[in-house]
């Protein structure tokens, strides 16, 4: 379990996270949401071990993250970060392999089986052999996160694993935007934690267990989807009217609300 | 997860099966280049001023190993091969797989298939070290009494690596090495050495100027077996290591984040390769002088064939450069014989049109 403990994280002298706590328990999907500059990918970093909070603490499994071995954090932690440089013409099964290399350095069959079965598992069958600069920016983004899956493998099967999706669905089309959730819907039934971070609130709504809402640094609201995608929690958080098209119960579906023009966006230094 | 069960209990004739794809693309590429060596080594050996039948070379090369042939070799020849030639050919092919080697690794660190070992600033440290022991050390070493032929290389090689510690130390913030921070120190300090040489050239007189030019352009011509010796032990750390740090590298090209992330010791990583870089690319520099395009064109052609994974990319790169190299010397010593051009100049001769044609022919394959 990733306990995020009073966390404060600063960058350039302000805090981008502010006093954040919350516990990600496995199986459950945690969709993050807020405006450009929340704090979400700040979290995000923290949570992985990339950003280390100048106040409090990231306990994961009872220990303090930052003292976690690199290696054995990289066996049960799997990232997928919104842009991944590839400069080099790897193929596609060539990256996903790579999510083998915290638990085997030079792959066998056996990782090989996983990595094809991660493919597949993103939709890219017979991709493998393709180079990645062939790749469309949305097949790109699912090969990283079937590199995601290959590196989960074992943390799924002993439900020790955590994964963070840092705006998955940004360069996917409408079909592939809901197979991912559904894949992260999978990962996390088999025990993982997972935590997702979307602007689409109704695919937050759609496939969330849980919901984030973050504004400045802070952690607005967290909750149940029914308790916490609520228009007005909304609009306090991603500063736009939204209007609830569907009735209650059941998961909500909002439109941004018409003629209600945004709220001038704020300015930062 | 049916499927994945299905998967990971595949039959073993398809495990059989994948196994073929599991070896690195271009795999190929090691043994078809060590044969290549092999062959370039014994034109190298039997090519020049007296020319001596392949057949007599492998005689030589066998009988050399220790093993009695019915066929027997002039004690010319013999002596031709053994003391000037052999030398030379495998100086070069050492010095080519050093210098391919410290390309890989520059250009894994940096993420750039276009970086080059002289980025940290190991070969314009070590030039400024040799032209400074040829225009003022000459002098101050003859009255120590020290008119060793190694003064010269082991002032470049300690030049050298003053030169890149000082890079690593100004790139170094709060335990991290700043891969950029390295590239403008490299910059910077290249630019010092190349006016610190400028100075020295100004005050040298027409046979040391003579001398760092030649230096400055390389050569093999000073290859002996002792040189040979050294020059294998700087290697040594790349060959054992290789295949250890070969997976990391790969991670490493998607970023230094992404690499830790997958949890790769990014900056042992990075402290490593350049440390093994210097080391190789040290002795080279010291050994041969300024050697160009080696390092660029071997492992460009590589990716080129076999894609940039390190577990094919830097034995292959290695392999090509010390292919590549005794090729270069093969051309400066015949092409104008007897007069012998500098082969850091052949290699920039032929290496960078041949770069250039690379770069045009990609840019035409790859419309932006």
């Amino acid at each position: 379990m990733m306990v995020l403990d009073q966390v404060t994280y600063e960058r350039g002298g302000r805090a981008v996270v502010r006093d954040v706590c919350h516990a990600f328990t496995p199986g459950r999907v945690t969709a993050l949401l807020g405006a450009n500059g929340a704090g979400k990918s700040s979290l995000v970093r923290l949570l992985s071990g990339e950003a280390r909070p100048h106040a409090g603490r990231v306990r994961w499994r009872e220990r303090c993250l930052t003292t976690c071995p690199v290696a054995e954090l990289a066996r049960c932690r799997a990232v997928v970060s919104q842009f991944v440089p590839s400069p080099f013409a790897f193929r596609a099964i060539d990256l996903v392999l790579l999510g083998r290399l915290p638990h085997n350095r030079h792959p066998d069959a056996h990782d090989l089986a996983i990595a094809t079965r991660a493919l597949e598992q993103v939709g890219l069958v017979g991709f493998g052999e393709r180079s990645i600069d062939t790749l469309s920016g949305g097949e790109r983004q699912r090969v990283h996160v079937a590199r995601a899956l290959a590196q989960l493998h074992e943390a799924r099967r002993n439900g020790q694993g955590i994964l963070l999706l840092d705006e998955p669905t940004a360069h996917l089309d409408l079909v592939h935007q809901q197979r991912i959730l559904q894949i992260a819907r999978e990962v996390a039934a088999e025990g993982v934690a997972v935590l997702v971070v979307l602007h689409d609130v109704n695919l937050a709504a759609a496939y969330a267990d849980e919901v984030m809402l973050m504004r400045d640094g802070r952690l607005l609201a967290v909750g149940a989807v029914a308790m916490v995608m609520t228009c007005p929690l909304l609009r306090e958080a991603l500063l736009i009217d939204l209007t609830r098209v569907n009735p209650e119960g059941g998961r909500p579906v909002f439109v941004p609300t018409p003629d209600a023009l945004p709220p001038e966006p704020e300015t930062r230094p | 997860m049916k499927s994945a069960a299905l998967a990971l209990t595949t039959p073993a004739p398809a495990i059989i099966h994948r196994r073929h794809r599991l070896r690195p693309r271009g795999w190929w590429l090691v043994p078809v280049l060590s044969v290549a060596l092999l062959a370039v080594l014994v034109a190298a050996l039997s090519i020049g001023a007296m020319p001596i039948a392949p057949a007599a070379v492998v005689t030589a090369l066998v009988n050399a190993v220790g093993i009695e042939t019915a066929w027997a070799v002039s004690e010319r020849e013999a002596l031709v091969i053994a003391h000037i030639r052999a030398p030379r050919a495998i100086m070069g092919a050492l010095a080519g797989a050093a210098l391919a080697i410290g390309g890989v690794l520059m250009q894994a660190l940096f993420r750039n298939p276009l970086a080059d070992p002289a980025l940290v600033g190991v070969s314009s440290g070590a030039a400024v070290a040799a032209a400074t022991v040829t225009v003022i050390g000459s002098t101050f070493f003859a009255d120590l009494g020290w008119s060793s032929p190694f003064v010269l290389p082991a002032a470049a090689f300690v030049g050298g690596w003053l030169t890149v510690l000082l890079t690593l130390r100004l790139a170094r913030t709060a335990g991290h090495t700043r891969i950029e921070q390295v590239l403008l120190a490299g910059i910077a300090i290249n630019a010092l050495a190349g006016a610190a040489i400028g100075l020295l050239m100004l005050i040298a007189d027409d046979a040391q100027l003579r001398e760092v030019a030649f230096w400055s352009f390389g050569s093999l011509g000073r290859a002996d077996w002792t040189s040979i010796a050294w020059l294998a032990v700087a290697l040594l750390p790349a060959l054992a290591l290789y295949r250890l740090v070969a997976p990391w590298l790969n991670a490493l090209l998607l970023g230094e984040g992404e690499a830790a992330l997958l949890g790769v010791p990014v900056e042992r990583i990075k402290r490593g390769a350049i440390i093994v870089t210097c080391l190789a690319v040290g002795a080279t520099v010291a050994f041969t002088g300024l050697i160009g395009f080696v390092g660029l064109v071997a492992p460009h052609i590589v990716r080129l064939l076999a894609g940039p994974d390190h577990r094919v990319l830097l034995p292959a790169a290695g392999l090509l450069g010390a292919v590549l190299l005794p090729l270069a010397d093969l051309f400066a010593r015949t092409v104008a014989a007897p007069v012998e051009l500098p082969i850091g100049l052949v290699t920039a001769l032929l290496g960078a049109p041949f770069f250039l044609f690379l770069l045009l022919r990609e840019r035409r394959e790859v419309p932006r």
